[in-house]
């Protein structure tokens, strides 16, 4: 029972990060119809942004969090300018690859700027923890679930209760009926990607500390975001969500069951299973999407 | 340097940099390193210890490009490749990467060039090769210490074993397990990690379903700080002996002084826990030149050109002139001293060193010299 | 002799000027021993990408797995080198023949899967084979991998240098011939038009999952012969060969250097092995400039480098011209009256989507040579029944019998291969084919000769050159025949419509059905629409024509029956039809209900 908890309290703290990378891909996905194979990297550019903004100065890490999200959502619109908008009307793998090349040089430039040594942040809010029973209550997991939930609720409000919101999904039930209704595309795209570059950004501030960064960690982030946005269904919001947050706890206890290695094999096996008798993800496809 | 003809302006760039203008003998030593890709950090350390020789040998004009081999052994060809254009090298600085170096063997003996690399991969000098030298000691010694100290010196007799899933990992793990059958300790627990691996709850919690009274690791230089943040997180109260990334100031950076009290580390050497006036001139020359901390990577390949160097300022020239000179010389270095045992591993001492929880400056403990012969 | 060499020259010549070209320019400057190595390197990522042209460019299919049919290749074709000791020239054949096997086993389950699901199941595949890679140790070494593995050798001959490089170029060349060949060929006319739209493809019986399948698998081997010379040319195997990197410089060589191009391919090879290298003397900033270079190579050739230029040519001297001659050949078709057996027939057919009933109970039978009218108001079920018994969605319940043969249940191209055909209520055209091609697709299904034969002819594939003569044919009829050099784009919207019906009876079926085919057109072009259905059921061609334009179908049709609510409420002459208090019942409740609900089920 003690491990049950540990296990699901420290899954449940990584994935929340997933659930955060895998929503801004879904984002833009839903507002372009285009994906963004550099949203891993916006991860890694979001933590070292962090860990740049905080040297030696004992501030928590939730003081940075608005710099953080800021900072990553500029790289986000950068990415929406020269990667994203001169492409709009091409072939969608034409935007496969920009992406990629912006996720190529964000990696890079950090590796430049900051060098090649892995780094850490501060902690949300307090380093150090308590325990319940046997099982040890990091403050930073339980803040890192917390902050992600809070950014989580934000994002929801922001999709439900407001016109950006309403335009964001009515774009994304049907973008030709969207376009025939004057839904200013462009504005709507910027946003799109801003927030998918603060959400990323918020998510490599939140893995800093307890899991750390390294230059080369954006695939990873990348390959996981991908996943939960498949299984929980291309195009669904909230699917990706759960998405992630079942990928983290399954390898967390597949792992703690049989393996790393062998827990890494079986993801990827159930997922061909889920694919085979489900070929439209565990929720189902999202109405009207079909890349 | 003639590819440069087509991008002229990249010319500027590639110029390499001016060494002092009053030397006589001259020789050209190129080095291939991992500089992008999940090795950089070490790779930067092979980098900046090779181009630390240059510059501590005036008298020496040194021809060198620094060119990045990633993390792949065709990459590692190309470079060669690419080193070769100008005619044979004196010598190469070659990568730590094992499967890029057993890649790099047949065409260094065919072009008659040695390769100076700090590769821990066993394998590397297991293949007959007389163009290898290794100044690094080998996983075959580094494991026999790391199992030796948690066996001898620690009294552990229960050893959980976390390694890598890398070649790094794998090759680790092998000596790992013989030393401690020979040593007569139980591997109670055993798991391999991806390097990308970010939760470490789930395997310290099996290990500790297992109940061992150490923990043994061989990973690289994030894993194993996010490990050991992580075990002291959960408050495993277990003393960990952890491979060679430890040692590495990167690594020691990530953590908090407190997470590291009771933690140790194999390695060939450590710089920065000082020990001579000579070693500390070179940390301070080290961190002055570079900005970074230096390791013993960083030092095993600048001892490692250093002997190159020596061995070209006594006169040697060719590739096959230097070869034999680091097969049969003795060299004083840094770290140690090197000499081969025949199959190019020069370096033969180990290290272990422990962090006391005060700060990030490791203590050397216990030091095994000579540790295959006085095993 | 003449013919072989004029094809030489027209077909390849640019891919063969590119390739001969850059060699030149890069072998001049530089030492042979680096440049025969980046050559060699090169020439394997040009194969690979040859290879991952077929199932990604031609056949549209995003597959992650064309990296690690790579990596299966080089571990077969290392572990035969230094387990078995086979020499080179049985390393390739093996390492092709595993690749291929393990594609077929994997396509059962994959390849019935859509877009990203399809991309994520095969990015599974390749995950689980690199954790293999690492894992299996006594097989693979592990991560070390395996070292010491001969160059390839020929007849005891040791190709390495420039025997390696030449060797692995011949191979560039050999496998670019066959992607020109079938990209010039009917089939590839058929894989133009299911990667642009399936309907499309589905209009024109186009095998979908057949050529999709034989891509694939053409795909994994070329990328395991590319695996099996890496191997030969670097001396070692180790997990690196399976890693995503490889797969993204396969997407990068294929769209950078144009989609679906044998010169595409081996340009973007000498992209992604010669581009990094070049910045070699930027060190730790390479892949910084690298990245940089990408991402303006595709903001400038947003479809491909040969795209561009291709597009480019076109603008300064306008199009290719299009060199067919236009031979006219027989119509297609023959009579079809020798039996009465009903060409279609339906047995209490019922289909729900969640809780909406679309279609409840429906039997009806069709005889050769009747025009069958099937009226009701939006979202009565019209268009679902001929997505049923064109195999687009299978029924819950009862069955669909075509010519006697129980059709229910089977895919779209397998129903279509029983001579059915159809055309759409919107439009799905190859906006970009000419209007010629458009049609000359369809005639797929009846010309003898597949994916081998188009390999084995040299020169312009007869096949193609068939079909268009026949498709031409069949223009000719339905009044199209002078507009089949143009766009199928360019055309009036009326004029499209007659086309999805040339494209319709170009396979020619013997049930054809027609979804609203009067939709937009204006009365003369009704009336001429009306005159050429009436000569085709002269020819016994059974015909199902959904419309709401009860003026249209009452002349038109021999019987018409009429769905509500997914119930048949009436059948019988148009006569008898038009007085049913049924079917005023329907359509005074659709005034009630409006346009704008019902168009949302269609």
């Amino acid at each position: 029972m003690t491990d049950v908890l540990q296990l699901l309290l420290s899954a449940l703290s990584l994935g929340s990060t997933y659930a955060l990378v895998a929503l801004g891909f879904v984002l833009v996905l839903n507002a372009t119809n285009a994906v963004n194979f550099a949203q891993g990297e916006l991860v890694v550019a979001g933590g070292f942004l962090a860990v740049a903004l905080s040297p030696m100065v004992d501030l928590p890490g939730i003081v940075l969090l608005p710099a953080v999200m800021l900072g990553a959502g500029l790289i986000g619109v950068v990415l929406s300018l020269v990667a994203f908008l001169p492409l709009r009307r091409r072939p969608p793998t034409a935007v496969f690859i920009s992406t990629i090349a912006f996720g190529i040089i964000v990696q890079n430039a950090v590796l430049a700027v900051s060098g090649p040594e892995p780094a850490t942040a501060s902690p949300l809010l307090a380093a150090g923890g308590t325990r319940i029973g046997d099982t040890a209550v990091g403050w930073q997991s339980l803040a890192m679930i917390a902050t992600a939930a809070a950014l989580v609720g934000l994002l929801h409000l922001l999709l439900e209760r407001t016109q950006f919101g309403r335009r964001l999904r009515a774009t994304a039930q049907d973008p030709e009926i969207a376009r025939a209704l004057g839904i200013p595309v462009v504005p709507l795209i910027l946003v799109a990607f801003a927030l998918a570059g603060a959400l990323a950004g918020a998510a490599g501030l939140l893995v800093a500390n307890q899991f750390f960064l390294s230059p080369s960690d954006g695939a990873n982030y990348m390959l996981k975001a991908y996943i939960a946005v498949v299984i929980g269904g291309w195009g669904r919001t909230w699917g990706a969500v759960l998405g992630a947050l079942l990928i983290a706890v399954f390898e967390s206890f597949a792992a703690a069951a049989v393996g790393h290695l062998a827990a890494e094999a079986l993801l990827y096996l159930v997922l061909l299973a889920v694919l085979l008798f489900r070929p439209s993800g565990i929720l189902g496809e999202a109405a009207g999407r079909r890349a | 340097m003639r590819a440069a003809a087509l991008l002229p302006i990249i010319a500027l760039i590639a110029l390499p940099a001016a060494t002092p203008a009053r030397a006589e003998t001259s020789a050209t030593i190129p080095v291939l390193a991992p500089l992008t890709g999940f090795l950089a950090l070490e790779g930067a350390s092979q980098r900046n210890g090779a181009l630390l020789a240059f510059r501590h040998r005036p008298a020496i004009r040194v021809h060198s490009e620094t060119v990045d081999t990633a993390t792949s052994p065709e990459q590692a060809l190309n470079a060669f490749a690419r080193v070769l254009r100008g005619g044979a090298p004196t010598a190469v600085a070659a990568p730590m990467l094992g499967t890029q170096m057993l890649a790099l063997l047949p065409p260094a003996a065919e072009a008659g060039v040695p390769l100076v690399t700090v590769s821990g991969t066993a394998e590397i000098t297991e293949r007959g090769s007389p163009w290898v030298f290794r100044f690094f000691p080998g996983d075959d010694v580094v494991k026999a210490a790391q199992a030796r100290y948690v066996v001898e010196e620690m009294g552990r007799r229960r050893v959980a074993l976390i390694h890598q899933t890398t070649a790094y990992g794998q090759s680790g793990r092998r000596h790992l397990v013989a030393n401690f059958e020979r040593l007569g300790a139980e591997i109670v627990f055993e798991d391999a990690l991806a390097p990308t691996l970010k939760d470490m709850a789930p395997v310290l919690t099996r290990a500790r379903a297992a109940r061992p009274d150490v923990l043994v690791l061989q990973l690289h230089a994030e894993p194993t700080a996010r490990l050991v943040r992580q075990a002291a997180r959960l408050r495993l109260g277990l003393p960990i002996v952890a491979g060679s990334a430890m040692h590495q100031p990167a690594t020691a950076a990530l953590l908090e002084p407190a997470e590291l009290e009771g933690v140790c580390a194999e390695s060939g050497s450590s710089p920065i826990s000082g020990g001579s006036a000579a070693m500390e001139r070179w940390v301070a020359d080290y961190r002055a030149r570079f900005d970074t901390e230096p390791d013993a990577f960083a030092l095993a390949q600048y001892d490692g050109v250093s002997m190159v160097l020596d061995a070209v300022a006594a006169g040697a020239r060719s590739g096959e002139e230097v070869r034999a000179r680091l097969a049969t010389d003795a060299y004083e270095g840094l770290a140690m001293r090197y000499r081969s045992d025949g199959h190019g591993n020069m370096a033969h001492d180990a290290v272990i060193l422990c962090y006391d929880g005060r700060d990030r400056t490791p203590r050397i403990v216990r030091r095994y010299r000579d540790v295959l012969k006085n095993g | 002799m003449n013919r072989i060499a004029f094809w030489f020259a027209d077909g390849i010549r640019l891919p063969l000027i590119f390739a001969a070209g850059a060699l030149v320019a890069f072998m001049l400057p530089l030492e042979a021993p680096y440049a025969i190595r980046l050559l060699t390197q090169v020439a394997i990522y040009a194969l690979l990408g040859l290879g991952y042209q077929f199932v990604f460019g031609l056949a549209g299919a995003f597959s992650l797995a064309q990296g690690a049919f790579f990596g299966v290749g080089a571990y077969v074709a290392a572990l035969a080198a230094l387990q078995w000791d086979w020499t080179g020239n049985l390393t390739l054949p093996a390492a092709v023949v595993v690749a291929v096997a393990l594609a077929t086993i994997v396509a059962v389950p994959v390849l019935r899967l859509s877009t990203h699901y399809f991309a994520l199941a095969t990015l599974g595949i390749a995950q689980v084979l690199l954790l293999l890679a690492i894992g299996w140790i006594d097989l693979t070494g592990g991560s070390n991998g395996l070292a010491g593995i001969a160059p390839l050798s020929l007849l005891g001959i040791a190709l390495d240098g420039w025997g390696g490089m030449i060797a692995a170029w011949l191979l560039v060349a050999l496998v670019g011939l066959a992607l020109y060949q079938v990209r010039g060929s009917l089939t590839g006319l058929a894989f133009d038009v299911m990667r642009t739209d399936s309907f499309a493809a589905i209009a024109a019986g186009v095998p979908v999952e057949r050529l999709r399948f034989a891509a694939f698998l053409a795909s994994a081997g070329i990328a395991g012969l590319a695996g099996a010379l890496q191997v030969h040319a670097i001396g070692v195997v180790s997990p690196e060969v399976l890693d995503f990197d490889i797969m993204v410089r396969c997407l990068v060589i294929c769209v950078v250097g144009g989609v679906a191009r044998t010169s595409g391919a081996i340009l973007g090879a000498f992209l992604v092995v010669l581009a990094p290298e070049l910045f070699q003397v930027l060190e730790g900033y390479r892949l910084l400039a690298f990245g940089a270079l990408l991402l303006l190579a595709i903001l400038f050739f947003p479809v491909g480098i040969v795209g561009s230029l291709e597009a480019l040519r076109a603008r300064w001297l306008g199009a290719t011209p299009f060199t067919q001659k236009l031979p006219t050949l027989r119509a297609p078709g023959r009579s079809l009256l020798a039996t009465t057996r009903p060409v279609l027939s339906l047995e209490r057919v019922s289909k729900h989507f969640g809780g909406v009933v679309a279609l409840e109970s429906v039997t009806l039978k069709v005889p050769r040579g009747e025009i069958f009218g099937l009226i009701g108001p939006n979202g009565s079920g019209k268009s679902t029944l001929v997505n049923v018994v064109t195999g687009l969605v299978p029924p819950d319940e009862g069955r669909v019998i075509v010519s006697g043969e129980d059709v229910t249940g089977r895919p779209a191209s397998r129903v279509a291969a029983c001579g059915v055909a159809r055309t759409f209520q919107t439009v799905h055209l190859h906006p970009d084919l000419s209007v010629l091609d458009n049609v000359a697709v369809a005639r797929i299904g009846d010309l003898p000769g597949g994916l081998f034969g188009t390999l084995a002819t040299i020169g312009a594939d007869r096949r193609l050159r068939r079909a268009r003569a026949e498709a031409v044919a069949v223009l000719d009829a339905l009044g199209l025949g002078g507009d089949g050099l143009r766009p199928a784009g360019s055309l009036p919207p009326g004029a499209q419509r007659r086309l999805e019906l040339a494209r319709a009876l170009a396979r020619n079926p013997e049930l054809v059905l027609l979804d609203e085919p009067a939709a937009g057109l204006s009365e003369p072009e009704q009336a001429y629409l009306a005159e050429r259905l009436r000569v085709l059921k002269t020819r016994g061609l059974a015909m199902v024509i959904v419309d709401h334009n009860m003026g249209f179908l009452l002349s038109l049709a021999d019987r018409i029956a009429c769905l509500d609510q997914g119930r048949l409420v009436a059948i019988g002459t148009p006569d008898q039809v038009r007085r049913d208090p049924a079917v005023i019942a329907a359509y005074i409740g659709l005034g009630r209900n409006g346009h704008a609900a019902a168009e949302a089920t269609r």
